[in-house]
């Protein structure tokens, strides 16, 4: 019962820190696409924007996920 | 005055009193104010179209040849771009990318990920017999596999659209985005370029029509390659076209 109960906690464990790195490195790619926009500017550059804070959100969401479920 | 007297008939007015019903809706229309039509939509001012000299035909076909959306790999005098750097002055002729074909290796990988976890799915059920009932972290491993299967996806389209070869009236750009932590943009004027030459390497470029353009420049500048960028053969001749009209500007007026 114990070895199942840290078995558990270790993949939550995983997931969690995953998750977190994750994160990070979504924040990561916001950061790059900002520039990048800067460099090259057109009518798509606000979606582009969008859909990587959307990424970030969703991974944010995940990592709660992670803490409550796993 | 004689002859205006006997010529001119004279009609004889009788004098009426006006009425009073007809007076007071005269008043009353006189007083109600007019109405007033509805604003036409005013409309954008067209712009007038740019007259380019065009001798040798290559701004028609490469008119022909562009397409004027933005996720075009070949876009001819595209109006709603606009690079870090760019002059007042300055006018993008050609904007270029790796031909969409290059796109499809990440795009099938994209596809087979979405369908793994069918196939892991027998595999995951086999932990509960192991005693560990991993519902929610299915659910966590689940929802975490999408994400970065979109992740994957998004940053392979980002690689593509954000690595573009721009060649304006003036010079040539190339913005290169190599990594998520590194980036490049390097640029030459067209009076440094030397040569300018075109490689088709494989099947793929033969039918999709797309290939490599290498600039070559002055000693002290770096050498560009256009990778697998669409209509190569026409890029060239735009180039060296540009090239020519640089030499007779400069010819004219070498100070400039």
């Amino acid at each position: 019962m114990l070895e199942l109960l840290q078995f558990g906690l270790i993949v939550k464990l995983f997931f969690v820190v995953l998750t977190l790195f994750y994160v990070v490195f979504l924040l990561v790619v916001y950061r790059q696409i900002s520039l990048m926009t800067q460099v090259l500017d057109s009518h798509l550059s606000p979606l582009i924007r969008v859909v990587a804070l959307g990424q970030i959100v969703a991974a944010v969401f995940l990592l709660v996920l992670a803490l409550i479920l796993a | 005055m004689i002859l205006y007297n006997v010529f001119v008939p004279r009609i004889k007015v009788d004098h009426q009193e006006p009425d009073p019903v007809s007076v007071a809706v005269s008043v009353a229309v006189a007083d109600r104010p007019l109405p007033v039509p509805p604003e036409k939509p005013v409309a954008e001012p067209v712009k007038p179209p740019i007259d380019r000299p065009d001798p040798n035909g290559t701004n028609k076909l490469l008119n022909a040849k562009s397409s004027p959306s933005i996720l075009s790999a070949f876009a001819a005098f595209p109006d709603a771009v606009k690079f870090q750097g760019e002059d007042a002055d300055e006018e993008i002729i050609l904007l270029m990318r790796a031909h969409i074909v290059t796109n499809v290796k990440w795009f099938l990988i994209t596809l087979a990920l979405l369908a793994f976890p069918l196939i892991l799915a027998p595999l995951v059920g086999s932990l509960n017999f192991l005693g560990f009932s991993g519902a929610g972290t299915g659910i966590v491993a689940l929802i975490f596999w999408y994400l970065a299967i979109f992740t994957y996806a998004f940053i392979n389209f980002l690689y593509w659209y954000f690595n573009v070869y721009i060649v304006t009236n003036e010079r040539v750009v190339d913005i290169d985005w190599y990594s998520i932590l590194y980036h490049k943009t390097s640029s030459t004027r067209i009076s440094k370029i030397q040569d300018v030459s075109v490689t088709r390497v494989g099947v793929f470029a033969g039918v999709f029509d797309y290939g490599d353009i290498h600039i070559q420049t002055a000693a002290e500048e770096a050498n560009f390659e256009f990778a697998a960028v669409p209509h190569p053969e026409l890029v060239k001749d735009k180039l060296e076209e540009l090239m020519e009209e640089e030499e007779k500007e400069w010819e004219v007026n070498p100070d400039a």
